[in-house]
């Protein structure tokens, strides 16, 4: 889908994202955070599912977090994280003492979805000289692996992904981002690769 | 703010604020003016926190920092209130929310100034309908919990089973597993013939399978064969179910222990001393056939006395009288033929009901008999003889009408110097 030199490339603007994305969280999260260096890789859309079986545990309930963005660059990031990393993540987000609820819990993955997504997309888009437009992310609790109901993901085609792991001080927060993207999007993808490798030479 | 924007914002049908990161309003929308009965002047230059107290601030005041550092909107869906300004909800709705369930997306506005604006959607609809949802899930859940439990209690307690169209056992419940002593996987496969009893007759297999393909269901009792080897009887329920085009796709069995209601029955309906039937059947027997049920056959009956039989008792002692009782019960057994049955109406009177015979076969057979006890020794008394009336089911008879004619030949018999029969049409004496 990508040749090497185009894939090296997006590893570096990626790492360039999620340098940027590491700052913000730090900033945003008040705390200190770090964000590994991401490895990615690209599927086609029919290995997404079982993909999906290999990054996540049998047994524990998977936060599904999406957001659409739109514009020239355009797909859906989905945002993994299991049960307990979502714990580690609200016992950093929140005191203590409050009683926390579903809500709070759900409110967590969606603002950190939202950060990742707007500070690697955005950045992406911005390097590659490209618009995009961020819709309200949405959650999903998933049991019993039941991914088999990400009907809407037909649209696309390829399936780029990103996993990192973030550490909050003393919580480890691990997540995957996978962005979405259609073979349309590929090839505008493609194209800015290669215009940032001719300006690169 | 412009002064061409604020026309604008005025007719949005969205609350807006331009807020910063210390909460201090700058703009405040016709909408929000309109719902929360706000004017412009009593909330421009106030922080929201004083304004409204219940407002998350530290969560807001996050978002905002978000909104700025990433120049992008962030997404805040207010929590513990679930609105970030308090809208009371005045339309009738049978809910408990009292105020405008709100969602809001933080878009930055000045950077300069540090100034967002926040976009205020209504979506108490969204969150009435979810609540509703919620609602029906539950009882969707507890349906379900109910029926779990209820096929576990219907497994455990009810004997079924179910077939497929050829008759091999599909499914099996555990209660008719244990019942039957076979594991689940011995019985998958198999047809329920393996729990056939060799008395029962094939007419009544036969009977059921006609029925069932015919698409009628089929009850019966039948005796069925445990793994152990021993016999019980079942009342058995049989019912095709069909398929949306009105095909047969299964059948399912339900089946019922009825041993001991038909020990019970049996006990009821059985003389102690002789094990012949007693009285009571004789009766019900002579109900059902004159009610209609099995009129198309020819029937005889037969009425017997032991002839000074009061004397064996004076003379030999009762012991002595329930032997001879015995022992002329068998004769009886021997000399009649299988499907004839036999009755002790009470003391030294019984009753022989003959399905299917007309009154020369009856009389043969009454004749047959006679001598027979006639020719036996009986253990205690020696020999004996007996009297008996024969008559033929008329077209006229009632079932009392029937008994008193063949009572009333019976006397004729004893009459007429006993020892000897006598039927309807010829009295017939043997000296």
């Amino acid at each position: 889908m990508l040749t090497p030199l185009q894939q090296e490339i997006l590893q570096e603007l990626v790492n360039i994202a999620f340098g940027s994305a590491t700052a913000s969280m730090a900033e945003l999260m008040e705390a200190f955070a770090t964000l590994s260096v991401p490895s990615i890789h690209l599927l086609p859309i029919e290995q997404f599912n079982e993909h999906l079986r290999t990054i996540v545990s049998d047994t524990q309930q998977i936060y599904l977090s999406q957001q659409v963005f739109t514009g020239s660059m355009k797909g859906e990031t989905i945002f993994i994280l299991e049960a307990e990393s979502v714990n580690n993540l609200v016992r950093h987000l929140y005191p203590i003492e409050e009683h926390l609820t579903d809500e709070h819990v759900k409110d967590a993955v969606l603002e950190v979805n939202n950060i990742l997504s707007v500070t690697t997309i955005g950045k992406l888009s911005e390097i590659m000289k490209m618009q995009t437009n961020f819709m309200v992310p949405t959650l999903r609790i998933l049991t019993d692996r039941e991914f088999t109901d990400l009907r809407e993901l037909a649209e696309y085609d390829a399936v780029i992904i990103i996993e990192t792991v973030m550490r909050f001080e003393r919580e480890q927060v691990s997540g995957h981002l996978l962005i979405l993207t259609a073979s349309a999007m590929m090839q505008e993808l493609q194209h800015a690769l290669d215009q940032i490798a001719e300006e690169m030479m | 703010m412009m002064h061409t924007e604020r026309p604008i914002l005025d007719h949005l049908e969205v609350g807006v604020i331009i807020t910063d990161h210390d909460l201090v309003v700058y703009e405040w929308n016709r909408f929000l003016q309109m719902h929360t009965q706000l004017p412009r002047e009593a909330v421009i230059g106030k922080r929201l926190d004083e304004l409204f107290v219940q407002i998350e601030s530290a969560v807001l005041r996050r978002k905002i920092r978000t909104t700025l550092r990433l120049r992008e909107s962030t997404f805040y869906r207010p929590i513990a209130v679930a609105y970030c300004v308090p809208v009371p909800i005045k339309r009738f709705i049978q809910h408990d929310l009292r105020y405008m369930v709100q969602r809001v997306s933080i878009s930055p506005y000045d950077e300069s100034k540090g100034q967002v604006l926040l976009s205020i959607y209504d979506e108490t609809d969204s969150r009435i309908a979810q609540l509703e949802l919620e609602k029906e899930m539950q009882k969707v859940g507890r349906l379900n919990a109910n029926l779990t439990q209820e096929q576990e209690i219907i497994d455990k307690n009810l004997m079924m089973l179910k077939t497929d169209l050829g008759g091999s056992i599909v499914e099996v419940s555990s209660a008719l597993c244990a019942f039957y002593g076979y594991e689940r996987e011995e019985l998958i496969g198999k047809n329920p013939s393996v729990f056939r009893h060799k008395a029962m007759s094939s007419v009544v297999f036969r009977d059921l399978w006609e029925r069932l393909s015919r698409g009628e269901s089929w009850r019966g009792e039948v005796q069925n064969l445990l793994a152990n080897g021993k016999d019980h009887w079942v009342d058995v329920l049989i019912l095709p179910f069909y398929d949306e085009h009105g095909s047969i796709t299964y059948y399912v069995g339900i089946y019922h222990d009825i041993s001991d209601r038909k020990r019970l029955e049996s006990l009821y309906v059985t003389d102690s001393l002789t094990k012949l039937f007693n009285r009571y059947f004789f009766d019900q027997q002579m109900k059902s056939i004159f009610f209609g049920k099995r009129r198309a056959k020819s029937l005889s009956m037969m009425l017997i006395d032991i002839d000074h039989f009061k004397q064996v008792n004076d003379t030999f002692g009762h012991r002595s009288g329930d032997v001879l009782l015995q022992e002329f019960t068998e004769v009886m057994r021997a000399t009649l033929r299988s499907s004839d049955v036999c009755i002790r109406m009470g003391g030294e009177e019984f009753a022989v009901l003959l399905l299917g015979a007309e009154l020369v076969e009856a009389c043969s057979a009454a004749e047959h008999l006679r001598e027979e006890i006639e020719k036996y020794r009986f253990t205690e008394v020696g020999h004996l003889t007996c009297s008996i009336g024969v008559a033929q089911r008329s077209d006229a008879d009632s079932a009392d009408s029937f008994y008193e004619r063949t009572d009333v030949l019976l006397y004729v018999a004893k009459t007429q110097g006993r020892n000897r029969i006598a039927h309807d049409a010829i009295l017939t004496s043997n000296p």
